[in-house]
C-alpha cells in the first residue's frame, strides 16, 4: 500500500462514521423545527449507507470516493432544505464549503469535481429549477451565479492543492520504489559477490589442498625412508646426513603446515595448543635449524637461555619455535658479517603466569624508521628491493606478530640502518611441572668420566661445560690446543687420564687435527682419550680429516645437549647401555608394531605411488602385519569383491588412477553393506574436508601422510578386529619373525661384549650378523681347499679376507687370526699349507656351531615347539612363489617370514634361495624355492 | 481493498470507460438525494406552510383563484403558469388548508418549494 492509499484509507475510516452521525443530527434538526423526522432521516440513512457499502465493496477506489463526495454534499443540502424559512438557513450554507474542503483528503481532483457538481445540482434543482417552476417571478440568477463562482473558486484551489499533494505523494512513492529497487539490486549484487567470493575461496582451499597433497607425497617418501634408513647400520657420517635430511624434511613439513595455517590466522581461527615443553630444547632445536644457513654465510650464531627460566613451560611449542625460527632466520638472512644472537629470559612472574621475553639481535643491514613501521604487515618487507635481494614472501613477520599476540604478547623492533636490528617479543606462558629430569639421572659410569674441553671460544666452552655440569660430569676447560695437550699429559702423569676430549677443529695456532696428531705422538695409545671433534665450518672437510686421524665422534656446531648426549651414548654406550635417553631411542627400541594379538593380520595396501608403497610395505611389515598390495582402487575392489579375498584391514590412498579411494570405498561398502572390514584412508590431504569426504564414503579412519609409523600402528590396533582372518596360525608365524631378539649373555667362541660395542650395542643387529655368519661360512674350508687346488688364489684370498673381517667384527679373534694367516699365504700366490687350513677349520667349527645354536634358540623360544608350522610355511611358500613370479621386492620380506616359520629346518636349500633373493635373481630364487618346497613337502601341503 | 491504478499507454481507453463506470453509483446517488430531498416538502405540507395549489393544465388563473377562495385561503402569489397558485391560510386560522383546497377541487397541493436555500429571504 502506498502512502497516498494509506491516507485515503484513513480518511474513509473517518468519513463513513461521520456520515452515519448525520442521521441523528438530521433527526434532531427536524425535531426542533417541528418537521416530520422520518423522511429526512431516511435520506440521511441512504447517503451514509451507500457510502458505507461502496467503501466495503470497493475500498478507497474512485467509485467510493465519488459516492462519498455526493453523499457528503447531500448532507448540507438536506440541512439547508430542512431549515427553509429559518434564519439560520443562510448560515448552513457554510457547511457546503466545509464539506467540499473535506473532499481534499481524498487527494483526488475528480472527487472534488464530483462534489462541486453535486453542490451545483442541489442548488440548481432544489433552489432554482423547482422554485422557478412554481413561482412566477423565478429566482435571482445573478445571485446563483455569485454563489456558483465562490464554489468554483474553492473547487479550483482544492483541485490544484489536491494535484500537488497527489504529485508529492507520487514522487515520494517513486523515490521509495527507486530506493527499494536499488536496495534489491544491491542485495542481488552483494549476494552475487558473496557467491563469487565463496567460489573463489573454495577454489583457493582446493588449490591449497591439492598443493598440500602434491608436496606431502614426496615429503612422505623423504621422511619415511629417512626413518627407515636410520634404522639400518650407518656410518657416523651417514647417520648425520640422514638425520639432517629427516630434520630438514620435518621442518619443511612444519613450514608447509604453517603456510596452510596462515589462512586460519587471518580468519582468527587458529587455536594454540597447550602442552608442556622444554624451552632449552626448543631453543637448541630452533638454532640447530638456523645454523645451517648461518654456517653457509660464515656467521656466528649464539644463544642464551636465562637460568631463571623454568625447565618446563606450558604452551604451544611449535608456534613459539616458528616465531623464534622466523626471527633468527630473518636475522641471518639480512646479516652478512658478524653474529646473530637469541636470548630467552624470564621478564616477570604474574601469579602463575610467566612473562617470557625473547630478544634476537643481529649486526645486519638494519632498517629505517619507515621500514620498521610497516614491517609487521602481511606481504611486506622493508622495501621491494629487499624482496629482490633476499627473497621471501614477507609473511613471516606478520605471522610472528599474530602468533605472539595470540600468546598474549607483543613484538617490537629497534633498528639503526647499517648497524643491525633487535627484535623483542614477549609471551605469556604458564609454568609446567618439571618432568623427571633424564639428565639428572646419569649413571655412575657417566659421572666418573673425566672430560677435557678444548675450545678457543669462551661462549662455546661455557655452553659445553654447562651441559656436563647439568649431568654431574666434571669437565676441565682450556682455551687452546697446546693447553689441551699439556692438560692431557699432566692428567696421565697424575694417573688420572681423561676419558673424553671435546676438541674444537678451528683454533688459532694449533688446530684440532694437529692437536690430535700431537696427542697421538706424545701419549701412549692406552692413554688416548676418546675425542669428539667440534666444528662450525666446512663440516664435510672437517669430517674427512677428523676420521683420518681417528676421532671417536664428530659434533657439529651448534652442539646441542641432545646431540652431545647421543654421542656420549654411542661412545660409552657399552658401559651405560640403557640408562641414557636419546633421540635415537626409537631406533634402539625397534620399529613400532601393532599389538601382539594383531600381529600377522592381513592388510591390503592400496597405493599407486611405488615409493610410498614400498615404504608403507616396509613399515607395515616391520609392524608385524602381512601386507598385500593393490596399485589402484579398481584392483583393490576386484581383489575384495570378485576374488573374494579376506583382509583384516584396508589402507586406502585417496588419489589414484582408474578408481580413487573414495569411489573404491563406496563400491566396497555398496557391495558389502554389512561388512565390518575397516578401511582406513592414507592420504596426503591434510584438510578436514578431505577427511570428512573419506568418512562419508564409508572409511573408518584417516591417517595423514607423511605416515607416522607409531600413529599408523595405533590406528590399526584400534580398527583390526579379532579374531584375525588368517587365524592364530598366521599371526603366530609372523609374530615369530618379529619376536624380540634375545642374545645370550655369552656365546663362546664369540666375544659378544666387543662385538656389541662394534655394532653400537644393537643386539638385534649382532644377532642377525652372527646368524648370517653361520649361514655364509659353513663351507668355507672346503671352498678354500677347492679354490687353492684350482689355483683360483684371488677368489680364495677374497674368501679368506672376508672371513677374517667378519670374524674380527664378531669377536672371533682366533678365526680372524687364522683366516689372516691363510690370506697372507694366498696373497703370495701359494697354496696355503694344510696345517693352516686345519687350524682355521678347528677355530671355525665351534663358531659355526654356536651360530647355529643361536639361530635355533631364537626361533625356538617363541614357537616353543620342535617342529615348524607346516601349513603356515606352505602358505608363505605359495605367497613367495607368487611374488617371485611378479618380481616383487616384497619377496625378501616374505622369505624372512618363511625362514622363521621353518625354524631352522630349511636345511641346505634355504641358502641358495637367500642368495638368489639377495642378488635379485628371481629365476634362480624360483628354482631354489621349488627345491626347498619339494624337500620339505611344502608343495604337497599347499595343494592339499 | 481496491487500489487505484494510474492509467498508462494502451490502458487509457479502458481506463476512461472504467472511470465513467465508477462515476455511475455517484450519479445515481445524486439523483436519489435530489429526488428525496425535493420530495420532503412535496409530500406533506405543514398546515401553516405556504402552499402551491396546482390544477388541471388547462385551468386558468380565475378558476384557480375561485378554488382558493372557496377553501378560505389567502392568495400569496401567482404561479409560474395559469394552473398554479401560491396560497396560505390566514393569520390565526386553524383550518386544514390543504384538505380544504383539495375539497375545493385542487388537483395537487404542495409545500411551496422555495424560495429557499441561497434565495431565502429574497422573495419570501
Amino acid at each position: 500500500m502506498t502512502e497516498l492509499d494509506r491516507l485515503r484509507a484513513g480518511f474513509a475510516r473517518l468519513l463513513v462514521p461521520m456520515l452515519w452521525l448525520h442521521v441523528p443530527l438530521i433527526w434532531l434538526v427536524a425535531e426542533i423545527l417541528g418537521r416530520p423526522v422520518l423522511p429526512p432521516m431516511m435520506v440521511a440513512v441512504v447517503l451514509a449507507a451507500t457510502t458505507h457499502l461502496a467503501w466495503r465493496k470497493h475500498g478507497i477506489a474512485p467509485a467510493t470516493r465519488y459516492v462519498s463526495a455526493v453523499a457528503l454534499m447531500g448532507e448540507p443540502a438536506l440541512l439547508v432544505w430542512l431549515l427553509a424559512g429559518v434564519g439560520w438557513q443562510m448560515d448552513m450554507h457554510m457547511y457546503f464549503f466545509a464539506a467540499l474542503a473535506l473532499m481534499m483528503a481524498w487527494c483526488d481532483a475528480r472527487a472534488i469535481l464530483v462534489a462541486a457538481f453535486a453542490i451545483a445540482a442541489h442548488h440548481l434543482v432544489l433552489n432554482y429549477v423547482m422554485p422557478s417552476a412554481v413561482f412566477a417571478q423565478g429566482a435571482d440568477f445573478g445571485r446563483v451565479l455569485l454563489h456558483a463562482g465562490i464554489v468554483a473558486f474553492q473547487t479550483a484551489v482544492l483541485v490544484w492543492l489536491s494535484e500537488m499533494v497527489a504529485g508529492a505523494f507520487g514522487r515520494i512513492e517513486a523515490m521509495q520504489r527507486e530506493i527499494t529497487q536499488q536496495n534489491e539490486n544491491l542485495e542481488i549484487r552483494v549476494e552475487q559477490r558473496t557467491r563469487e567470493a565463496e567460489q573463489a575461496n573454495a577454489a583457493k582451499s582446493l588449490f591449497l589442498a591439492n598443493m598440500s597433497h602434491e608436496i606431502r607425497t614426496p615429503m612422505n617418501a623423504i621422511l619415511g625412508f629417512s626413518h627407515l634408513m636410520l634404522r639400518t647400520g650407518l656410518t657416523e657420517r651417514q647417520h648425520d646426513y640422514v638425520s639432517k635430511i629427516r630434520a630438514a624434511s620435518a621442518t619443511l613439513l612444519n613450514l608447509l603446515n604453517d603456510i596452510l595455517d596462515f589462512s586460519k590466522i587471518e580468519a582468527g581461527k587458529l587455536a594454540l595448543e597447550s602442552a608442556p615443553f622444554d624451552p632449552r630444547e626448543l631453543v637448541e632445536r630452533t638454532m640447530g635449524i638456523a645454523m645451517v644457513r648461518a654456517q653457509e654465510k660464515g656467521l656466528a650464531l649464539r644463544w642464551d637461555v636465562d637460568a631463571g627460566l623454568p625447565a618446563r613451560l606450558m604452551g604451544d611449542e611449535l608456534r613459539l619455535s616458528q616465531v623464534m625460527l622466523n626471527l633468527v632466520s630473518n636475522a641471518v638472512k639480512f646479516t652478512s658479517v658478524g653474529e646473530v644472537a637469541l636470548q630467552l629470559r624470564l621478564r616477570e612472574r604474574q601469579g602463575s603466569r610467566l612473562v617470557i621475553e625473547g630478544i634476537v639481535r643481529d649486526s645486519g643491514i638494519g632498517m629505517s624508521a619507515e621500514q620498521q613501521a610497516r614491517l609487521f604487515e602481511s606481504f611486506s618487507q622493508a622495501d621491494s628491493s629487499t624482496t629482490r635481494r633476499f627473497g621471501g614472501t614477507g609473511l613471516g613477520l606478520a605471522i610472528s606478530r599474530q602468533l605472539v599476540e595470540l600468546m598474549q604478547g607483543s613484538i617490537a623492533v629497534e633498528s639503526v640502518q647499517g648497524a643491525g636490528s633487535t627484535f623483542t617479543f614477549t609471551l605469556l606462558l604458564a609454568e609446567a611441572e618439571a618432568r623427571d629430569a633424564p639428565r639428572g639421572l646419569n649413571p655412575e659410569a657417566l659421572r666418573r668420566l673425566r672430560v677435557l674441553i678444548v675450545d678457543d671460544n669462551q661462549a662455546s666452552r661455557e655452553i659445553l661445560h654447562g651441559y656436563f655440569q647439568s649431568w654431574l660430569v666434571g669437565a676441565d676447560l682450556v682455551a687452546s690446543a697446546r693447553e689441551g695437550i699439556s692438560a692431557l699429559q699432566a692428567a696421565v702423569a697424575e694417573g688420572h687420564p681423561y676419558d673424553l676430549m671435546l676438541l674444537d677443529w678451528k683454533m688459532p695456532g694449533m688446530d684440532g687435527i694437529e692437536a690430535m696428531r700431537a696427542m697421538r705422538a706424545m701419549l701412549p695409545e692406552a692413554q688416548w682419550p676418546a675425542v669428539f671433534m667440534i666444528s662450525a665450518y666446512g663440516q664435510d672437510r672437517a669430517m674427512g680429516e677428523a676420521e683420518a686421524v681417528g676421532i671417536a665422534g664428530f659434533l657439529a656446531k651448534p652442539v646441542t645437549a641432545s646431540s652431545l648426549l647421543e654421542a656420549l651414548q654411542r661412545q660409552f654406550g657399552g658401559q651405560t647401555p640403557d640408562s641414557l635417553p636419546g633421540p635415537k631411542g626409537e631406533a634402539i627400541a625397534g620399529p613400532p608394531m601393532v599389538a601382539p594379538s594383531r600381529r600377522g593380520a592381513r592388510v591390503l595396501l592400496v597405493e599407486d605411488n611405488e615409493i610410498n608403497m614400498e615404504l608403507a610395505v616396509a613399515i607395515l611389515g616391520d609392524g608385524g602385519l602381512v601386507v598385500e598390495t593393490a596399485e589402484n582402487g579398481r584392483i583393490a575392489v576386484n581383489r575384495l569383491l570378485q576374488a573374494g579375498e579376506v583382509f583384516d584391514a584396508v589402507l586406502m590412498d585417496v588419489q589414484m588412477p582408474e578408481l580413487d579411494g573414495v569411489a573404491a570405498t563406496q563400491e566396497i561398502r555398496a557391495a558389502r553393506p554389512g561388512s565390518s572390514l575397516p578401511i582406513i584412508a592414507m592420504t596426503a590431504h591434510a584438510y578436514a574436508a578431505e577427511r570428512q569426504r573419506c568418512l562419508e564414503a564409508g572409511m573408518n579412519d584417516h591417517v595423514a601422510k607423511p605416515v607416522d609409523p607409531s600413529a599408523l600402528m595405533r590406528t590399526l590396533d584400534r580398527w583390526i578386529r579379532l579374531p584375525l582372518v588368517a587365524g592364530p596360525g598366521g599371526a603366530g608365524t609372523v609374530a615369530a619373525v618379529r619376536a624380540p631378539v634375545v642374545l645370550p649373555d655369552s656365546l663362546p667362541p664369540f666375544d659378544l661384549a666387543s662385538a656389541l660395542a662394534r655394532v653400537n650395542g644393537k643386539s638385534a643387529l649382532l644377532h642377525k650378523l652372527i646368524g648370517d655368519f653361520g649361514r655364509k661360512f659353513p663351507d668355507a674350508i672346503p671352498q678354500l681347499r677347492q679354490q687353492a687346488a684350482d689355483r683360483k688364489y684371488a677368489e680364495a684370498r677374497i674368501l679368506a679376507h672376508t672371513l677374517k673381517g667378519v670374524a674380527g667384527s664378531l669377536g672371533l679373534a682366533e678365526v680372524a687370526m687364522r683366516a689372516g694367516e691363510v690370506e697372507l699365504v694366498l696373497t703370495t700366490g701359494e697354496t696355503p699349507p694344510e696345517a693352516l687350513l686345519v687350524a682355521l677349520d678347528a677355530a671355525l667349527q665351534p663358531a659355526l656351531a654356536a651360530a647355529a645354536s643361536l639361530g635355533m634358540a631364537a626361533v625356538a623360544a617363541p614357537a616353543a615347539a620342535a617342529s615348524f608350522d607346516r601349513a603356515a610355511a606352505a602358505a608363505l611358500a605359495g605367497e613367495l612363489e607368487d611374488l617371485l613370479a611378479r618380481r616383487s621386492l616384497r619377496a625378501r620380506r616374505v622369505f624372512e617370514a618363511l625362514e622363521a616359520a621353518l625354524q631352522g629346518q630349511g636345511g641346505a636349500e634355504i641358502g641358495p634361495l637367500r642368495d638368489a633373493l639377495g642378488g635379485l635373481d628371481y629365476a634362480a630364487a624360483t628354482l631354489a624355492l621349488t627345491a626347498l618346497a619339494e624337500k620339505l613337502a611344502l608343495v604337497k601341503e599347499k595343494t592339499a | 481493498m481496491m487500489v487505484e491504478r494510474l492509467p498508462s499507454g494502451g490502458e487509457q481507453a479502458g481506463g476512461r470507460a472504467a472511470h465513467w463506470r465508477s462515476l455511475r453509483p455517484a450519479a445515481l446517488l445524486l439523483v436519489a438525494s435530489l429526488v428525496g430531498t425535493a420530495a420532503l416538502g412535496i409530500v406533506a405540507p405543514r398546515p401553516a406552510a405556504t402552499m402551491a395549489v396546482i390544477g388541471a393544465p388547462w385551468w386558468d388563473a380565475p378558476r384557480m383563484a375561485a378554488i382558493a377562495i372557496a377553501a378560505g385561503a389567502r392568495l400569496v402569489d401567482a404561479g409560474r403558469f395559469g394552473n398554479v397558485l401560491i396560497v396560505r391560510r390566514g393569520e390565526g386560522e386553524d383550518t386544514d388548508l390543504a384538505a380544504a383546497l383539495y375539497t375545493a377541487g385542487a388537483w395537487l397541493v404542495l409545500d411551496a418549494p422555495g424560495p429557499r436555500g441561497c434565495l431565502a429571504g429574497f422573495s419570501g
